[in-house]
């Protein structure tokens, strides 16, 4: 399929906390000549409200993202939390309200950065260079939420001088899940060990995901806790290192 | 159908359980395994195949369902082993069905501590969907599914053979 | 009366468990392994996908056609000589089956699982009206002797050690037994067998009800179910409402799906068949009652957004996989369902004012879904339970408090209008990276507290990605 322009969203936690992620994805797109438009009156997707059973706040942000991205070109998001927020939960919440054609018609064509590059415009190699010993969290709402569980890993496999290792148990939950990780602090940490753990275990120096939000919560640990592995957003790895 | 039978020993054995090919004489292996295990008090189902089996054989005492639920609960009480057939039998699982009846008492499979079942070949089916298929055909009459011996993991997960029901099934193969 | 304690203080619970090391050590060596072999099973059944959606189909259709379904089951089951009751209630289903009881003078009862039995606290009710009640299946057994509740829905005794179950048999059982497992299954076997042969009554549940032929359907390993049919002179099957199956072939296809999702087994040692008693024959029993119980499933069945949870048919594959479950186990969720279906059931049938914490106890991650023989949607059906717990009922237990809602208010009324979002942008951003927010840390103003007692809080960035952008003139 010949997708020659974008709308680049670039979630809030990216553009407020790791706005390089963003800046790795447009640099993506534009190595592979194509054009991304960036609304600049885009916020947030709504989930975290969403998720705390707060639709009504939640309809609220997610009605800005409508106007943001009205234009019908296909959206794209390094991170598959807020696809799946986009694709899967706008319709409920939208559900007999005034701009309930407007979301349908945008959950139709959200995607996420590596679901985009391998299903919508194939291509399996953007020519990076990356040369770390690196591990893939497969994050739940990539795995168990869009289905998007090839794409990632092809894409990875094509870096130059990357060592993909095996994870164990890699789409097992991190212990992230939204306002759960300030809710049930203990509970969401404690989930999140035995992930590290299994991180440990691949023996990999960093730890990978489309997924800022489970690489926030596990970097915060590793930092606290002094161990020495990195996280970094695919986006970033896709991107590559200067050879 | 010649495919399902190593299947169904496969699986059977799988469980604990055991099949014994019996071959141009059932009589024979049978008698045979009842010396090799010092059988000498058995209860049966009461059919006409068993009797068949088991009246000729020498040295043991086989006693059929009785008059009475007592007579029937102290004959598989005293028995070391219950004797049946097996009415149809599924390869994917080694499950036997068992009928429940007067003469086909769920006790005799259930009390000795050694289940033997004979089965003829013909009557093993490959998966579930085909023997619930067959006995609603053959019209529904109260059914046990037998799946090798009795077990539990309740205690610190592993795996014990032989609660409350047999420690030991046995498939006769004809 | 009631052995549960309302409103489920699902975080207080959640705290302790976590503190457990036994527990969370048991969970660590004990759950791996039923996710293990149901997968293995799994992997032998190439349309495995296939039968989840027929499954979930015929499931649907007996929801969707509910009052035809139970007539003919009621019908097939008196036709066969059973008596059926329709309990509305707990309570109502107690004096239903203590009314039985009585009438038969009935002394000593055998029990095998059922949890629908626990539902009702069936168990010390009898024991009130002066009979003796056997929990039969091993583990259950054990638990009852040792006053506990069951510490999960198919392995109810796994946290305890054989050692300490041989101690509990000398205390309470007056015998000297060895500290092997298998002394102790042999043990259990002995002092099992006696009660067999001497009950009166055999209580059961039953997987699953055949609508057109009235046949009961029940799975077991050890053989006690088998006991506690066979030997006494009466038995009472008690049975969720929601246990129907259309028709008697429609069990070829949910016998295996529900043991390969429960523990991995292809099938179950044993399977009982059940119809009609034996009134003057020599097997027992002689008289067999069917109870269905309602105990607010009528209620599920009419709300548009839970009636799929009575598709249930507690397998506990949902339990396995779940990473909440597994760090603290069945007792933190209050009551007698736990793991996913039991956050999303227990709400809808205790309320939100009982359980409402529940359904925020997830990360929703989906793990769940996944694994639903029948494909209930669990994540859906705990985000409506949140939405009802902080959208519809005031006195809903875990209902974010006013602080938060202030906060979320606060929030989308920003993330609403790019103008005042783009204020992160400005000086005030240097200001906040200044004043705690410029690397990661810990912090101590909620909720960044709570996020950083174990773990850092990133920093804002010096530059959004969007005001760059502006400045780039892009």
């Amino acid at each position: 399929m010949q997708k020659k322009k974008i709308q680049l969203f670039v979630t809030c936690l990216v553009d407020q906390f790791f706005p390089d992620v963003a800046e790795a994805t447009y640099e993506i797109f534009k190595k592979l000549g194509i054009e991304v438009y960036i609304p600049r009156d885009q916020t947030c997707c709504g989930q975290p409200a969403f998720n705390d059973g707060l639709f009504k706040d939640a309809r609220r942000v997610a009605h800005q993202f409508l106007k943001a991205f009205k234009e019908d070109i296909p959206i794209v998001a390094p991170s598959g939390s807020c696809v799946h927020m986009v694709r899967h939960q706008y319709p409920v919440l939208f559900k007999g309200e005034p701009d309930e054609k407007l979301a349908l018609d945008i959950s139709k064509r959200t995607y996420e950065l590596t679901e985009f590059l391998v299903n919508e415009i194939g291509i399996e190699d953007v020519g990076s260079y990356y040369p770390h010993r690196v591990t893939y969290h497969a994050s739940c709402h990539m795995t168990r939420g869009l289905g998007v569980i090839e794409p990632p890993l092809r894409l990875l496999k094509n870096v130059r001088g990357l060592e993909l290792l095996p994870m164990k148990n890699a789409d097992w939950c991190c212990g992230f899940g939204g306002v759960f990780s300030v809710k049930y602090p203990h509970l969401s940490v404690a989930i999140l060990e035995d992930k590290v753990r299994w991180i440990e275990e691949s023996g990999a120096e960093i730890v990978t995901s489309p997924d800022i939000s489970c690489l926030m919560h596990i970097e915060g640990y590793l930092r606290r806790n002094k161990i020495p592995i990195k996280t970094e957003h695919i986006a970033m790895i896709l991107r590559g290192e200067e050879s | 159908m010649d495919s399902l039978i190593p299947i169904f020993k496969e699986r059977l054995q799988d469980l604990g359980g055991e099949v014994i090919e019996v071959g141009s004489d059932p009589r024979k292996t049978f008698q045979e395994f009842i010396t090799r295990n010092n059988l000498y008090s058995l209860a049966s189902w009461d059919t006409p195949f068993l009797h068949g089996i088991l009246d000729s054989i020498e040295g043991i005492q086989v006693l059929y369902p009785g008059k009475s639920g007592e007579e029937l609960r102290r004959i598989v009480l005293n028995a070391q082993a219950g004797v049946t057939d097996s009415f149809f039998a599924v390869a994917e699982t080694g499950t036997l069905a068992l009928p429940v009846t007067e003469k086909k008492p769920s006790l005799v499979s259930l009390i000795p501590e050694l289940h033997i079942a004979f089965l003829e070949r013909e009557k093993i089916l490959a998966n579930f969907e085909e023997l619930f298929q067959k006995l609603w055909d053959f019209g529904i009459v109260e059914y046990i599914l037998v799946s090798g011996p009795s077990r539990t993991a309740d205690i610190e997960q592993t795996l014990t053979i032989g609660v409350h029901g047999p420690k030991r099934v046995v498939v006769f193969l004809t | 009366m009631s052995g549960y304690r309302f409103p489920i203080e699902f975080r207080e619970r959640a705290q302790k468990a976590l503190k457990d090391a036994r527990l969370r050590e048991t969970l660590r060596e004990v759950m791996p392994h039923f996710r293990e072999e149901r997968v293995k099973k799994i992997s032998e059944v190439p349309d495995w996908e296939m039968r989840r959606d027929r499954a979930s189909q015929i499931k649907e259709e007996v929801i969707r056609k509910w009052e035809e379904y139970h007539r003919l089951a009621d019908e097939a089951l008196k036709k066969r000589g059973i008596k059926v009751f329709h309990a509305r209630d707990g309570k109502e289903a107690r004096k239903i089956i203590g009314k039985i009881a009585k009438g038969h003078h009935v002394k000593k009862i055998v029990k095998s699982k059922s949890m629908v039995s626990e539902e009702i606290e069936l168990d010390s009710y009898l024991e009130g009206l002066g009979m003796e009640v056997t929990e039969t299946d091993l583990g259950e057994f054990i638990i009852q002797l040792a006053g506990e509740k069951p510490f999960h829905i198919i392995a109810p005794a796994v946290h305890k050690k054989a050692r300490e179950i041989s101690r509990l048999f000398q205390k309470k059982l007056g015998l000297d037994v060895g500290e092997g497992i298998i002394d102790i299954t042999d043990a259990a076997r002995k002092v099992l067998k006696k009660r067999f042969l001497e009950a009166d009554m055999g209580i059961t549940g039953s997987n699953f009800v055949v609508a057109e032929t009235g046949t009961l359907a029940i799975v077991e390993n050890e053989g006690n179910a088998r006991m506690c049919v066979a030997y006494p002179r009466v038995h009472v099957a008690i049975v969720g409402e929601e246990k129907l199956l259309p028709r008697f072939t429609d069990l070829g296809l949910f016998l295996p799906l529900l043991t390969i999702s429960a523990t991995g087994q292809r099938m179950t040692s044993y399977v009982m068949l059940l119809g009609s008693p034996y009134e003057k024959k020599i097997n027992n029993p002689k008289e067999r009652y069917v109870i269905f119980l309602d105990n607010g499933r009528s209620k599920i069945l009419k709300d548009r957004e839970l009636w799929p949870l009575l598709k249930c048919i507690r397998c506990g594959a949902c339990i396995n996989v779940c990473p909440i479950y597994n760090k603290i186990g069945g007792y933190a969720y209050g009551w007698v369902y736990s793991g996913p279906i039991g956050a999303v059931f227990n709400y809808g049938i205790l309320g939100p004012e009982r359980a409402g914490e529940l359904p925020f106890a997830s990360t929703l991650c989906g793990a769940c879904d996944n694994v639903c023989p029948v494909k209930i949607p669990i994540t859906k059906i705990l985000l409506e339970e949140r939405r009802r717990s902080s959208e519809l009922f005031r006195k809903a237990r875990g209902r974010p408090g006013f602080a938060e809602r202030a906060i979320f208010s606060l929030w989308s009324y920003l993330m609403s209008h790019p103008g005042l979002y783009g204020l992160f942008s400005t000086p005030i951003r240097k200001i906040l990276r200044f004043f705690g927010f410029g690397s990661w840390r810990r912090h101590h103003l909620p909720p960044f507290r709570q996020w950083s007692r174990e773990r850092d809080f990133p920093p804002l960035s010096k530059e959004t990605f969007l005001s760059h952008l502006k400045k780039k003139g892009e």
